[in-house]
């Protein structure tokens, strides 16, 4: 806010925004109902998924390794509710999300008095927990068989007729309407006051404790709202994919997700974005390569990640190498 | 009285670093700490601002107690602490740095602030100019929009006291602020000082710099290993035997 921001760069800003908005909307139209639709569903999804940990990684400066677990766990409150309760997805969303923001409180209790190994190694244990439980509480769970037959509801509205969720299309515009909230919540927080404590946080602790600003508070505030989304994110995904299984648990979920924020930019609101849809797009454009999709796909991430440290969102706030900090005032 | 440390004492493993140390601070006024290195003067910081616990004794501020408070409990009612190494937030702007201390003023819940509350809002719109006129009292108006971490040291030490001040201190305790600076600096830096004072800021100093020291105290505490040898105006303490023979050697009155 300070300066730096011409009035062209924050014009040009909101014809990106603007326009991106435009083609989200019209997307639809555009792909139809095929593969390409599929993938931006789950890119949205994983927008949700990667803004939240953004929060925690890139505003916060806590280095969590088990976001994992709260995906996983909103995926398995929304399914659960569903296929016992006969709860619509509309309050397992709701549900999974409170529960993960919950989970994120009592654990957030625990582990965010350390910090540094201790507090990664932690996260990691949390979620590796969780993943133990999905698998063994076969009762509840059904172990490694999965829970299948999560639907998405049909929505009646009065002399419109119904919306069928179980479409992509339907689902499409759901999706984008939780990133959009989620992205809008997120932003709205770190460009608050609170926005301010949490980058004391993430600078210097110690100097914000001297003047007044709690650490753990802030930490919290971070765990709990990344948490939240983290399962509203989770519990989408159950009801997209119609399965839930202990794998949403597993450690290479939290990897894709800590690429997609460090890749994107883990300290700017359109980062996260850019990095779901890129990796998830990107993996299903190189299978052209057949065998060395994969080797492909780790080299272009290890240039992108060596030309763009801030992430590719600085290719358009012009923030590349070390911030010139007076454009990152909120 | 605004600050009273009865008997404090602290040792960590079995080595006594404060001694029953007992004295207070005034309202209004500039009380110095003193003493050689090792003598323990940053370990009474740190207990009085709650970083480090105190093995026996009391801390009160404006006469309630602040033993065992978090830090930022304690910075919260108004007493607030810089660092002997100087201590900024790095990657942000001079101006984002000093707002971040504004946050001492606020008082609202996270929904109030992320729903955007009137008292929230008042205090997100009047921000800047609390930050611009911090930063002129200081001298580092001009600075601004440059990181935090692009300032010359002694820059970095008045942004670290404009953090400081931005918390509204009712009493600021700065230890060595003028470690490192030069001639020049550091009587700019005493200008400050008793500028902040003539504000109604009550400052307690830790510092090495004699010619600061004895020009701005009114009263003046000299440690010597943990314990406290001498409490007195700075004419009276720089006559001290005790003082003296601890100082033996050293250019005393020169500058440090």
């Amino acid at each position: 806010m300070a300066s730096s921001n011409a009035p062209e760069r924050s014009a040009l800003r909101r014809a990106l925004w603007g326009g991106g908005a435009l083609l989200l909307v019209a997307a639809p139209l555009l792909l139809g109902q095929g593969y390409e639709l599929h993938l931006l569903i789950i890119a949205a999804i994983f927008t949700i998924v990667a803004s939240s940990l953004s929060l925690l990684i890139g505003y916060a400066g806590l280095l969590s390794l088990g976001h994992a677990a709260f995906f996983g766990l909103g995926a398995y409150v929304s399914a659960l509710m569903f296929l016992r309760l006969g709860v619509s997805m509309w309050g397992g969303l709701f549900c999974a999300a409170a529960v993960s923001a919950l989970a994120a409180w009592l654990v957030g209790g625990l582990v965010l008095k350390v910090r540094g190994n201790r507090f990664i190694i932690t996260t990691v244990a949390f979620a590796e927990i969780m993943h133990l439980i999905a698998v063994n509480a076969v009762g509840l769970t059904r172990g490694q068989m999965g829970l299948d037959g999560v639907a998405a509801p049909r929505l009646a509205l009065p002399g419109l007729g119904t919306i069928d969720f179980g479409t992509k299309t339907a689902f499409y515009y759901l999706a984008v309407a939780m990133a959009a909230l989620c992205v809008g919540v997120i932003a709205r927080i770190v460009r608050s006051p609170i926005g301010w404590g949490l980058a004391a946080l993430r600078e210097n602790e110690g100097l914000g404790e001297a003047v007044g600003v709690s650490a753990f508070r802030h930490a919290m505030i971070a765990f709990v709202v990344g948490g939240f989304f983290a399962g509203l994110g989770g519990a989408l995904y159950g009801h997209y994919m119609q399965f839930v299984s202990p794998d949403l648990f597993l450690f290479s979920y939290t990897t894709t997700m800590l690429v997609m924020v460090v890749i994107g930019g883990k300290m700017s609101i359109a980062g996260p974005i850019i990095g779901a849809v890129v990796l998830t797009v990107l993996p299903e454009y190189l299978r052209v390569a057949t065998t060395y999709r994969l080797v492909l796909l780790g080299a272009i991430l290890l240039v992108a990640i060596l030309a763009f440290p801030n992430g590719l969102a600085s290719l358009w706030t012009g923030r590349r190498g070390r911030a010139p900090a007076a454009s990152r005032s909120g | 009285m605004l600050l009273e440390l009865d008997s404090v004492s602290v040792s960590f493993g079995g080595i006594s670093a404060l001694k029953n140390v007992s004295f207070a601070v005034p309202d209004g006024g500039i009380v110095s700490v003193i003493g050689p290195n090792g003598a323990g003067k940053t370990t009474l910081f740190n207990v009085i601002t709650g970083f480090r616990r105190l093995n026996r004794g009391a801390v009160t501020f404006e006469g309630q107690a602040i033993t065992g408070l978090p830090p930022y409990r304690i910075a919260r009612r108004g007493l607030v602490r810089t660092y002997q190494k100087t201590e900024v937030f790095p990657e942000l702007s001079v101006f984002e740095c000093v707002r971040i201390g504004l946050l001492n003023r606020l008082d609202a819940g996270f929904f109030e602030v992320v729903l955007g509350g009137r008292r929230v809002e008042a205090f997100v719109a009047e921000a800047p100019r609390l930050v611009r006129d911090i930063l002129a009292t200081v001298g580092l108006e001009r600075k601004a929009t440059y990181a935090a971490r692009e300032l010359s040291y002694g820059e970095q030490r008045l942004l670290e006291i404009a953090v400081g001040l931005a918390a509204q201190p009712r009493l600021l305790m700065l230890d060595e602020p003028a470690s490192g600076l030069n001639k020049d600096e550091a009587e700019k830096l005493a200008d400050l000082i008793c500028a902040l004072r003539d504000r109604g800021i009550t400052v307690l100093l830790v510092e090495h710099n004699m010619n600061l020291v004895m020009s701005i105290s009114d009263t003046i505490v000299v440690l010597h290993h943990g314990e406290k040898i001498a409490e007195d105006v700075p004419e009276a303490v720089s006559q001290d035997p005790a003082v003296v023979s601890v100082y033996l050697g050293r250019e005393w009155v020169a500058d440090a």
